[in-house]
């Protein structure tokens, strides 16, 4: 950030009459990101429909009664009408609780999933970047080799294997704000370990960027200085160079999130994520893919729903990306 | 040059070993066993099961055992589809998953590639932005979304197409297109990118100011910005178009090798599992020797090394 600052006060043009304060790189960047229109309305939109998949559900239990979980086999599968906007399921549950709720696992997933996928990856990229020579070889090598092997194999291995971990009381303040929320405990036993294990797999990514910003950074005057007063290789890491790097990290952090909802949306329609009748879109998605020839308005809605936050997310994350990293800006 | 492409053989086979040995340790070692799912078997059977497939012997020697056969291009015994050996599980499904494959690559790179380039040149244009959108759609919407949204609208509604299956070249169509709409969106991105970042370049501005016509410029000069980062791409794109084929074959009911994987992880049939990781693997190594290779015929800046 030091060098990105005094770069920019360098080049902000200085009026006589005024007195020019220095920008920020963060300033900077917000100001990039506030121009880009594209961006800035896919972030309010995503923001909506945070807030609609975190609190519709309690709400519409609240004035309707509905419940994501509860059925009416008498009333079954109805199409959309204005008592049920998205339709009732084969169950006879509101489809449109249950999209709400499987949204918001869904981002949990994707926040939980993709934080690791930073955590582990920054810190791995940036020790290989740091130590350089024969252990960034090895360290890269092996990302290399965690490339080459398919991440479906990886996950249904750690998935199976962390089955049997118990996490135990960890999560609880958490699990209580959804209960009240959605009426579901979300950190519950297997799903959070299988939002950890999405992170394990995807953090590859992440760790080559990064690496390639500390090979950049660690050259630079500030880092030599450093280490000339003798700070520690810890503190030197952590102290500077990630700072440094964390615009791209942010950048791969946001990119991270969508990508990992469509793997947890695809390892639920495979039938290894959330378990029924927990819904997640993915697992919306499966079940109304099976009875899509009856039932249309169950894969339509889930399905669109999905797409619809995809959507945003990516925009946003392009969005950073123009505005944290300027050397990647188009034009 | 052949030197280089032995260079980086030896380093395939290399990488490819530490991949099998990494996935034997991963498989035997985790919790949960081929024969678990079978319930009340006697004890007896399970030895004689176990003794079949050589379980009953030291791990360090079934694993030598394994890499002699794997060698020799035996990649044995199916667990689960008893009586059929992987070699031939594979030898079945594989050509499906390519077929499948290679058409949703072809269409993604032949429309990514005209749609990037009409953005490139007409940047910051309806055109470019309508493109760009349609592009954002594109990698938004995952096959596990547009696959079953497609058999919906162009298997029930019109019914133009099968809903699953295989076997006439109509069953190829709509899980190619689902498969590939993602790749066609990046590919159109990267291209764009790649153009524009030349498309000021020094060179661009001498053959315009020559006097060449703008279409020469682009087809000659231009096009070529775009197509170095489309083949970067395209080596990680096959390998992950390999896995993205699981879901496509899912919902489609192809008889691929994605169907196959997924049962051979669940069931930890540790053969069918292995040989199905080793063929992905090989792929990925492969493609991604070729485009290092191509690049230097693309990029004669890019020197082998």
């Amino acid at each position: 950030m030091q060098q990105a600052t005094q770069l920019k006060e360098t080049q902000v043009q200085t009026n006589q009459n005024t007195i020019v304060e220095g920008v920020s790189f963060w300033q900077d960047a917000w100001k990039r990101l506030k121009k880009n229109k594209a961006a800035m309305i896919s972030a309010y939109c995503v923001l909506f429909l945070v807030i609609v998949c975190f609190f519709g559900p309690f709400i519409l239990n609240k004035f309707f009664g509905y419940d994501f979980s509860t059925q009416d086999l008498a009333y079954g599968a109805k199409p959309p009408t204005l008592k049920h906007p998205f339709g009732t399921d084969y169950f006879g549950r509101d489809l449109l609780t249950r999209t709400l709720v499987g949204g918001s696992i869904s981002l949990m997933v994707g926040l939980i999933a993709a934080t690791v996928a930073a955590i582990v990856g920054t810190i791995f990229g940036s020790v290989s970047g740091f130590f350089g020579g024969r252990v960034d070889n090895l360290m890269m090598r092996f990302v290399d080799v965690l490339y080459a092997v398919p991440y479906l194999f990886l996950v249904i291995i750690l998935v199976t294997v962390i089955e049997r971990v118990n996490v135990g009381s960890i999560f609880d303040p958490f699990n209580t704000v959804s209960e009240v929320l959605m009426g579901l405990k979300i950190f519950e036993g297997r799903l959070i370990l299988l939002f950890i294990a999405l992170g394990l797999v995807g953090w590859l990514t992440t760790a080559r960027i990064v690496r390639g910003q500390v090979l950049s950074i660690k050259e630079q005057e500030f880092v030599q200085a450093a280490r000339s007063i003798g700070v520690s290789n810890t503190a030197i890491i952590f102290r500077h160079l990630i700072p440094n790097a964390l615009g791209t990290i942010i950048v791969y952090f946001t990119l991270t999130v969508p990508s990992m909802i469509m793997q947890e949306a695809f390892l639920s329609f495979i039938g290894l994520g959330i378990q029924p009748p927990n819904p997640s879109l993915g697992s919306l998605i499966s079940d109304g893919a099976k009875q899509m020839q009856l039932y249309w308005w169950t894969l339509v809605f889930p399905a669109i729903f999905l797409a619809i936050l995809l959507y945003c997310l990516n925009f946003v994350g392009d969005g950073l990306r123009d505005a944290l990293d300027p050397k990647e800006r188009k034009e | 040059m052949l030197f280089f492409i032995a260079k980086r053989l030896v380093g395939v086979v290399i990488t490819l070993f530490v991949i099998i040995t990494l996935s034997f340790l991963i498989i035997r070692i985790t919790p949960g066993s081929p024969f678990s799912q079978e319930r009340d078997v006697p004890v007896e059977v399970l030895e004689a099961l176990k003794a079949k497939y050589g379980f009953d012997k030291p791990l360090h020697k079934q694993y030598f055992q394994y890499i002699g056969n794997v060698v020799k291009g035996d990649l044995g015994l199916s667990i689960k589809y008893s009586n059929r050996t992987v070699n031939e599980i594979i030898k079945i499904s594989l050509p499906k998953t390519m077929q499948i494959g290679f058409l949703a690559l072809i269409w993604a790179i032949l429309v990514g590639f005209v749609g990037g380039a009409i953005a490139a040149v007409k940047q910051n244009t309806k055109w470019d932005y309508g493109l760009m959108s349609i592009a954002m759609c594109g990698i938004s919407i995952p096959p596990l979304v547009s696959g079953p949204l497609l058999i919906l609208v162009f298997a029930l509604a019109l019914p133009w197409f099968p809903t699953s299956g295989w076997g006439s070249w109509k069953h190829v169509v709509l899980p190619s297109i689902s498969l590939g709409s993602v790749y066609a969106a990046y590919i159109a991105r990267l291209t764009r990118g790649g153009m524009l970042e030349v498309i000021r370049s020094n060179y661009i501005r001498t053959a315009r100011a020559k006097g060449l016509s703008e279409k020469a410029v682009v087809v000659k000069h231009a096009l070529k910005g775009g197509i170095l980062p489309v083949v970067t791409f395209l080596g990680p794109a096959v390998a992950s178009i390999m896995v993205g084929s699981v879901v496509v074959e899912k919902i489609f009911n192809t008889p691929g090798m994605g169907p196959y994987f997924v049962d051979a992880a669940f069931n930890r049939d540790y053969f069918l599992l292995m040989g199905v990781v080793i063929v992905y693997a090989v792929f990925l190594l492969l493609l991604n020797l070729l485009v290092d290779i191509a690049y230097g015929f693309i990029d004669p800046r890019i020197r082998f090394e």
